[in-house]
């Protein structure tokens, strides 16, 4: 049975005036180009609308999401204001419909987030304030066959500072994570995401990400999926500002039969921008990966500079990776380069650290972190990236 | 220490050694000459244990153990090193994390007691300052951006670390300047302590000048044709190898 059978429409968004309907969206089909090497049947299925868990505390730093219902840290952090759906003022609400009218995709996917979404949760970070603590989101799954479906919104005010972290765990047996991240970086404001995908039972993750950038603002993401039965993160940015800056930055390993599709998609709508785009895979057995990014750069984004490499190897001749780079340039005063390889492992480099008595393994593992040393030393913030590396050493993907 | 007998051994249906007799003894330098393409890395490589050449005949004990039985990384537990004529470079590993991880299998393997962050970074003082390499390059990914005499160097180097008992150098001499060849050698000569042994493979004598072997011997179309002292590398430095290959291939 489809999820769309399902959807019992909750009052997350009562506020939004014409809601989707779920029964106007067909489920994407392998032809659809952007689902082209991405079945869907694995999220397409019965699974309940998930409920508040009564049990669930409060974090002391975090915010804390459970079966996509928001539980906000218990200490609160300076220069930070968060609110719940139920407590938005009107103008909070204004907010969020601006940041929603930005992304104009609009497919079965956002008819079922936002008829079917538990709750949701605005972060403001006051303007000019740079904020030294980190402030962390944790999702979990706590029942089992569950659907859940989350709302963060970010607005970076003027001049701020600050950064997040996205921890996915894997607490169910199966269960669907369907979340969407909508930031807005304000002028000269500063935003980085760092986020962690470790969904190691039978999860799913459809995770949707739309940022928007106003002038000179710098915005950062890294997302490391450690594992996962099935993820796809649709990361959209919307470059509106002259001097900005982006870097976006994944790592993916893929083992057994998971499937880790990454669309990402810079949109560089005006000049003088900069953008540089990495993302690295090593796929393992029957593991299967999905890179496709997609840079824009509109006919009056003149001296844009767009970098973007993907690189692959492949550690079975059994697993996948389809890249694929879509550069579509309009502009003609720009630097826009891609590079993406698929390979397979350095064998005289194997070799070498062998003859020196490290096992075939361990050989490995370090040749594996030493590929992927260049998206982790993206994470700026030191004990996010020591937990994400000690989180591959556990899943036996890196060596310490 | 070393017995190779009537080894053979080839590449993708080429087979390059063909019948190979070899036997090394405790505290022995043997120098192994020959022309281009005789075979003389293929002979290291097998010996350390390349998967890509295929061993069709032969035996090669170590140490009263049958090696080829062993995967690449027992040997070099077991106390086999090769310097690598052509040292690769591995981005993104650090010299240092990677022989942290060698150290600390190589000893484990032996039955010693796992070293110390401080006696680890005493140990790596006191042997890069033996080949005189730049404490800087110990911090920097393996072989990357070195210069072909660092590298080599840098091979000397983990061989010190790593302390073997078999230490066989594949023209660790060549794209060495002069001081480099007399640092590198004085290296090798500090580790000469009567028990260890070496094979050094070289095409001058300039090498052994400074690493005095007990027996020189070479290789020829994948076999030794010819086996002597110290004085055949003079010999063969003053006459080439072509007396060798016309009464080799006369046969
Ligand atoms: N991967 C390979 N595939 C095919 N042939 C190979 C391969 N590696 C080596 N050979 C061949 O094996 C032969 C022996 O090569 P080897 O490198 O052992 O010679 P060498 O004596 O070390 O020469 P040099 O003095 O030039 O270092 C050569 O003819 C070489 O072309
Ligand atoms: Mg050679």
């Amino acid at each position: 049975m489809s999820i769309v059978a399902e959807i019992k429409p909750t009052n997350t968004f009562s506020f939004k005036p014409n809601k989707h309907s779920v029964a106007d969206f067909p489920m994407p089909t392998t032809r659809v180009e952007s689902w082209k090497y991405t079945r869907v049947g694995a999220i397409d299925t019965n699974w309940k609308q998930a409920e508040r868990n009564s049990n669930s505390t409060a974090l002391e730093n975090a915010i804390r999401i459970e079966n996509g219902f928001i539980t906000l840290p218990s200490t609160s952090i300076a220069g930070i204001q968060l609110t719940l759906g139920k407590d938005l003022s009107a103008n909070q609400q204004e907010t969020i419909l601006s940041l929603l009218s930005k992304e104009n995709r609009t497919d079965v996917f956002d008819a079922i987030s936002e008829n079917a979404s538990n709750d949701l949760v605005l972060i403001e970070i006051e303007k000019g304030k740079l904020v030294e603590e980190v402030l962390a989101i944790e999702l979990g799954n706590s029942s089992n066959m569950c659907m859940s479906a989350p709302y963060v919104f970010i607005v970076s005010k003027e001049n701020s500072v600050a950064k997040f972290t996205v921890d996915f765990k894997g607490e169910s047996e199966q269960s669907f994570h369907l979340v969407n991240l909508y930031a807005h970086v304000e002028a000269s404001a500063q935003l980085e995401i760092h986020q962690l995908q470790n969904t190691s039972k039978n999860e799913c993750i459809l995770l949707r990400e739309s940022i928007s950038q106003a002038e000179k603002s710098v915005f950062k993401i890294t997302t490391v999926t450690a594992s996962g039965t099935w993820v796809r993160n649709e990361l959209n940015i919307r470059i509106e500002g002259q001097h900005c800056e982006t870097f976006l930055s994944g790592a993916y390993f893929p083992k057994q039969d998971q499937l880790i599709d990454n669309h990402t998609f810079v949109d560089h709508q005006v000049p003088n921008c900069y953008s540089n785009e990495l993302y690295k895979g090593v796929l393992f057995e029957n593991g299967k990966g999905v890179f496709n990014g997609k840079v824009y750069v509109h006919i009056d984004a003149q001296k844009t500079n767009a970098y973007q490499s993907n690189a692959n190897i492949m550690m079975s001749d059994n697993a996948s990776i389809f890249t694929k780079p879509e550069l579509e340039i309009y502009a003609d005063d720009v630097k826009c380069s891609h590079g993406s390889t698929t390979g397979q492992f350095n064998e005289e480099a194997l070799f070498y650290l062998r003859a020196r008595g490290l096992s075939e393994e361990s050989a490995k593992r370090l040749l594996v972190s030493a590929f992927t040393s260049d998206v982790m030393n993206r994470i700026s913030i030191p004990s996010w990236k020591e937990y994400v590396l000690q989180t591959l050493i556990q899943n036996e993907i890196i060596t310490e | 220490m070393l017995k190779i007998e009537n080894l053979q051994a080839r590449i993708e249906e080429k087979e390059i050694l063909k019948g190979l007799s070899l036997t090394v003894g405790e505290g022995e330098v043997h120098a192994i000459m020959g022309p281009n393409g005789s075979g003389k890395s293929t002979l290291a490589s097998v010996l350390a244990g390349r998967e890509d050449y295929e061993v069709t005949g032969g035996t090669v004990t170590f140490n009263g153990k049958d090696l080829l039985d062993m995967p690449a990384e027992e040997r070099a537990r077991e106390g086999l090193f090769l310097a690598f004529q052509y040292p690769v470079e591995i981005p993104g590993v650090s010299n240092m994390n990677f022989l942290k991880a060698a150290v600390g299998e190589v000893r484990k393997h032996r039955g010693l007691e796992a070293l110390t962050a401080k006696e680890f970074l005493q140990l790596v003082k006191e042997k890069s300052e033996l080949v005189e390499l730049d404490g800087q390059l110990a911090n920097r990914a393996v072989n990357e951006g070195f210069s072909g005499g660092e590298k080599k160097r840098n091979e000397i180097f983990q061989m010190a670390m790593l302390n073997p008992s078999l230490c066989v150098l594949d023209e660790t001499d060549s794209g060495l300047d002069i001081d480099a060849l007399r640092i590198v050698s004085e290296g090798v000569n500090a580790m000469r302590d009567g028990k260890r042994s070496f094979v050094v493979i070289t095409h001058y004598q300039r090498l052994l000048d400074h690493i005095v072997p007990d027996f020189v011997h070479v290789l020829y179309k994948g076999k030794i044709v010819k086996s002597g002292t110290k004085e055949l590398a003079l010999e063969l430095e003053e006459k080439g190898y072509d007396w060798l290959k016309e009464t080799e291939d006369a046969k």
